[in-house]
């Protein structure tokens, strides 16, 4: 008897539990408030490297058509001085670039158009100047889980407590088969770097100061056996960006987390005007341990 | 010393021979059956004009002339009384007031919705919340609020409450006049306020008097049952979820002593408990228990206690629980997530002399969430070390402690005015997350670790407040209120004064129109997500990186009895919300100092609208329609990019009705019917490559899409059996929620279509069709 019981009990558990959890899905139609066509610039510049500027066009959500990106469309960048320049397409980048050098601590706007889409514009601010940082490399510090030695990167950062910094580090090891840099995915064990930074599509990682502001902060890589009893050649670049920058690399880690019942999806953050994407800054620091 | 002992004579002799030559009436105004005490009860002198308002106590006060006066006193849910009565000086006069049974036909009563001059202030009869229809018969008292005008629900089937744009935190919720936190059961379903333990409920949607604070938007101040003075009484029951049982009555043969115990418990957990080393966890109780003595007729003692916990997770025990890789064998493993709240209280009431009435309470309110893992599991890694023991255990939870003490204080002045006055203090001890870790291999502890006590704080939250209440000219009344309020913050102390006012004017033609104005601020705030707010949500202080929450707000309105006991109220509201939160990121690491500062952004918000409710309260056919048009607003600089936005709750339009009507002496049925505007949520708008030339979603703007149209039909059927007796008497019932199984989408997801580009944006709805069966029995 008890086992009967208890089998309406688990099936009316169950079907309260189905129509509680599960409940019904139904397709929205939100074709009345869809913003395809938007012109879309994104651009994050950099002190060591001329301006880069990709323009493409915002499409409807259901997939049925893929964003362009757009090679005739004109792009402009002006300094807090009131220099402009008109940034050219390069079909070997494929994008709009031009030969300008980027200050710290300067403002500067850009300014796009393409005559199906229109205009758009955004400003940002370079940050003042990079923190100091420091990078060594040592090899055969642990095993991996095969029993395989592995070295490490140290890589330390003298964080300016007077203002909230932003960092983003990204490693690369030289190919001396290719001859070119490639992306080093270090693996990096930093507790305080694993609960607040973001890691890029391109294997960078980007953090904030929040936990360690105004200290000399170390982080360690773990680099893989490959490298072992090689003499390798790393590049850590360490970039200072600015609150844009910032703000957007952290609202594509929120916007991962998705919408749900108990949480609302977080939007990309955008500074274009009339459009959407990013124009942010950054300074950056490439420090090559051989 | 003699001097002043005769000093101190004199006084006493001059304050007793002037009050002995004003003539009032006093007294206590009961309900006839259960002899319990009756709030808000409007006595109204026909002579002067004058009107007074019986408090929790039942108390009433009121200055008249000598000679003959007919007293009439009114209260909504009892036949209205009229007592001729001759007065000489003071007259002590004890009411006895008859409830308003569903044969009863007479239409000239009160009407809960215009009863006082207050705005915004409705007290619903407790029939109508105990025979609402509602989803698993749970007839929740915050729910049935749900339907009134300006008051809304959140997420579908939830005990959340949205009011007049306030968020669910923003919301005084009291119980015998002490804060409760951490409000519900089964994650936010039912509230704490058992529907058979409570005697009466005062809602302000509005302003509410200088004596209430300490929150944002609205007040409900649940007034637990002392017991029947007369005899034993109560009820047991079953519903779809739990089983309850209230009994109440006195504890000795003059009545002076009463007693009420009310306990609602899972069922559904029980009954599954296995006696294997299997446990699942998933179950609720809650407990009311208050003894009330009655040392002499204008004097009570209280005391309460309140307790509620919930339980989810399993624990299993010698399971032998082995993953498919044979590398681990898990010997307990427990998951569990619970919550628990406590108050308890000591209330005494008293009348000091012929014109003060005084009330003290000291309370203690407690919140608790614990989320524990529990492994004991035996690792095998290689040949050499075949076997490895492990303990693992973790405890994280957020817990709020308030102690509380009130001296509350009426008096009569004169024949025109009276003055309310009193303090209060609420100490919290704050622990808005602690965690604690601790791992062993075989004989060696390699971490045992607390942390996240960097946030505890304890700070303090004053007040002192007054209300003068005069009717200056024939059918005026005035409320000019004041409260002192201060927050003493661990880095940042606040001082705010809060200015109260209403105004009701009786108007020839039995309506009369009615303003109020109101400052609150509010000290402590729950980190909730605005979609769903949950019982084991952690609280914080304001302090220096976040200001208290404030709110101004200003309401007009008119209202009127109508002929065949039908009522009407319309009101006007502009609410200004200064501080208001919205969390627009999810927690990084509840260990930092103050981690909220970086999840929630404060800003500013507004809501306004028109209100109005049309009721019927007697005979064998009454309920209520209520209509609302209103809009809400927040601009808050981190979110939305600093653009206004809609609330997340906003809509436009919301109706909603419960009516209930008698068919015979034996059953009764009653129909709910809510018709809303859909609430605002976030869509994607349209799809572009990022910076890393990702397919993305472009969110526009935050709650930038409105769902689609809200409505639902519930309905419910009581009968009660031939079977019963006077004394004993069994009802059986079935509910429906949402009758015509519509499918109302309370939230959206985004999902990519299978195998090509491009995404879809899904509306989910919860209780398509709920239909449920209860058992009663009243004795």
């Amino acid at each position: 008897m008890k086992k009967v019981l208890n089998h309406i009990i688990a099936g009316v558990a169950a079907i309260g539990g189905v129509i509680f959890i599960s409940g019904c899905e139904q397709e929205l139609d939100i074709s009345g408030i869809s913003t395809d066509n938007l012109l879309v610039l994104n651009s994050i510049i950099n002190n060591m490297e001329n301006p880069k500027v990709k323009l493409s066009n915002s499409v409807p959500v259901d997939g049925s058509k893929l964003p362009q990106y757009i090679q005739n469309g004109f792009v402009m960048l002006e300094n807090e001085n009131g220099k402009k320049d008109t940034l050219k397409y390069d079909f070997v980048q494929e994008c709009y670039t031009a030969n300008v050098t980027i200050l710290p601590g300067k403002k500067y706007w850009v300014y796009a158009r393409t005559s199906k889409l229109g205009n758009v514009s955004a400003s940002t601010t370079m940050p003042a100047g990079s923190n100091s940082s420091a990078a060594t490399w040592k090899d055969s510090t642990s095993f991996d889980s095969f029993g395989f030695p592995q070295g490490t990167i140290t890589l330390k950062i003298n964080d300016n407590g007077t203002e909230r910094n932003f960092y983003k580090v990204s490693l690369y090891f030289w190919n001396s088969t290719s001859s070119q840099w490639e992306v080093l995915q270090a693996v990096y064990r930093d507790e305080i770097i694993k609960q607040n930074g973001y890691k890029t599509p391109e294997g960078a990682l980007v953090f904030s100061d929040n936990k360690f502001n105004g200290t000399q902060k170390s982080i360690d890589f773990e680099t893989p056996f490959g490298f072992t009893g090689q003499t390798p050649k790393f590049k850590v670049e360490v970039e200072n960006l600015n609150q844009d920058a910032y703000n957007y690399f952290n609202s594509i880690r929120l916007y991962k987390n998705g919408s749900g019942a108990f949480q609302e999806q977080t939007p990309i953050y955008t500074n274009i005007k009339n459009g959407i994407g990013i124009f942010a800054a950054g300074i950056k620091q490439v420090i090559v341990i051989q | 010393m003699k001097l002043k002992c005769f000093w101190l004579t004199v006084l006493c002799i001059a304050f007793t021979s002037i009050n002995a030559q004003v003539p009032s009436v006093y007294g206590i105004v009961k309900d006839a059956f259960t002899g319990e005490a009756i709030q808000g009860v409007v006595v109204f002198d026909s002579a002067t004009s004058g009107t007074g308002i019986s408090n929790t106590h039942g108390y009433y006060d009121i200055t008249a002339n000598n000679g003959y006066n007919s007293l009439v006193f009114t209260a909504p849910g009892y036949l209205t009384a009229v007592h001729l009565v001759r007065v000489f000086g003071p007259v002590s006069l004890d009411i006895e007031l008859s409830p308003i049974g569903d044969e009863q036909t007479q239409n000239n009563q009160a009407n809960s919705i215009l009863n006082d001059y207050q705005i915004g202030h409705i007290m619903p009869l407790s029939k109508q919340i105990k025979d609402m229809p509602a989803i698993a018969n749970e007839q929740d008292p915050v729910k049935f609020l749900q339907n009134l005008p300006g008051a809304k629900g959140g997420m579908e089937g939830m005990s959340g409450l949205y009011v007049r744009g306030g968020n669910n935190d923003n919301n005084l919720m009291m119980m015998d006049g002490i804060p409760v936190f951490g409000s519900g059961h089964l994650f936010g379903f039912l509230s704490p306020f058992q529907p058979n333990s409570f005697r009466d409920i005062q809602f302000y949607r509005g302003p509410a008097p200088a004596r209430y604070g300490g929150r944002a938007s609205s007040v409900t101040d649940v007034s637990m049952k002392e017991g029947n003075t007369n005899e034993f009484n109560g009820e047991m029951g079953i519903n779809l979820l739990d089983l309850f049982v209230n009994a109440n009555g006195p504890l000795d043969k003059a009545g002076k002593t009463t007693i009420n115990i009310g306990i609602r418990k899972s069922w559904l957990d029980v009954l599954t408990r296995s006696n294997d080393n299997s446990t699942l966890n998933f179950g609720f109780h809650d407990l009311n228990a208050k003894v009330v003595f009655r040392p002499s007729q204008y004097s009570k003692l209280s005391v309460w206690v309140y307790n509620g916990r919930d339980k989810y997770g399993f624990n299993l025990k010698d399971s032998g629980f082995v993953d498919t890789t044979k590398t681990f064998e898990a010997s307990v493993f427990k998951l569990q997530t619970k919550w628990q709240s406590t108050i308890t209280g000591v209330n005494y009431m008293a009348r000091i002399n012929k014109k003060i009435f005084a009330n003290f309470i000291v309370g203690y309110s407690h919140f608790k969430t614990n989320n524990i893992v529990n492994l004991r599991l035996s690792t095998y890694d290689s040949v050499l070390n075949p076997k490895l023991n492990w303990i693992l255990k973790s405890d994280n939870q957020n817990a709020l402690n308030l102690i509380t003490a009130k001296a509350q204080f009426e008096q009569r002045i004169s024949d025109k005015a009276r003055l309310n006055y009193g303090l209060e203090s609420n100490l919290y001890f704050l622990t808005p997350y602690k965690e604690y870790y601790y791992v062993r291999k075989d004989s060696f502890v390699l971490y045992d670790q607390s942390g996240g006590t960097v946030n505890n704080s304890s700070p303090i939250e004053n007040a002192v407040y007054g209300e003068y209440i005069i009717e200056p000219v024939k059918g005026l009344t005035i409320n000019g209120g004041l409260r002192l309020w201060s927050f003493i913050g661990k880095d940042k102390s606040f001082f705010r004064p809060e200015p109260r006012i209403f105004l009701r004017q009786l108007l020839s033609n039995g309506a009369s129109v009615r303003l109020g104005f109101s400052v609150n601020n509010q000290g402590v705030n729950q980190l909730s997500s605005i979609n769903l707010p949950q019982p084991t949500d952690a609280w914080f202080p304001a302090g220096k990186l976040i200001k208290p929450q404030q709110s101004i707000q200003t309401s007009f309105g008119w209202s009127k009895m109508l002929g065949a006991g039908w009522g009407i109220n319309i009101e006007s509201y502009y609410k200004r919300l200064n501080g208001v939160f919205d969390v627009y990121s999810d927690i990084e690491d509840q260990t930092d100092p103050q981690y909220w500062v970086d999840i929630v952004g404060q800003g500013k918000g507004n809501s306004y609208g028109i209100e109005t409710i049309l009721s019927k309260e007697i005979g064998p056919f009454s309920g209520f329609v209520s209509y609302s048009l209103s809009k809400t607003n927040r601009t808050i600089e981190t979110i939305n990019f600093g653009n206004t936005y809609p609330f997340r709750w906003d809509r436009r339009h919301s109706f909603n009705s419960i009516f209930y009507y008698r068919t015979s002496a034996w059953s009764k049925i009653s129909f709910g019917l809510t018709v809303m505007s859909g609430s605002a949520v976030t869509v994607p708008t349209s799809a572009y490559y990022n910076y890393d030339n990702t397919l993305v979603l472009n969110y526009s703007s935050k709650n930038n899409y409105r769902l689609p149209i809200y409505h639902r039909v519930d309905f419910s059927f009581t009968k009660k059996s031939h079977r019963s007796t006077e004394d004993l008497r069994r009802y059986w019932g079935i509910n429906i929620y949402n009758l015509f199984m519509r499918n109302n989408v309370m939230f959206v997801r985004v999902d990519k279509k299978d195998g090509v580009n491009g995404f879809t944006v899904k509306g989910i709805s919860w209780f398509p069709f709920v239909p449920s069966m209860f058992y009663k029995i009243e004795f």
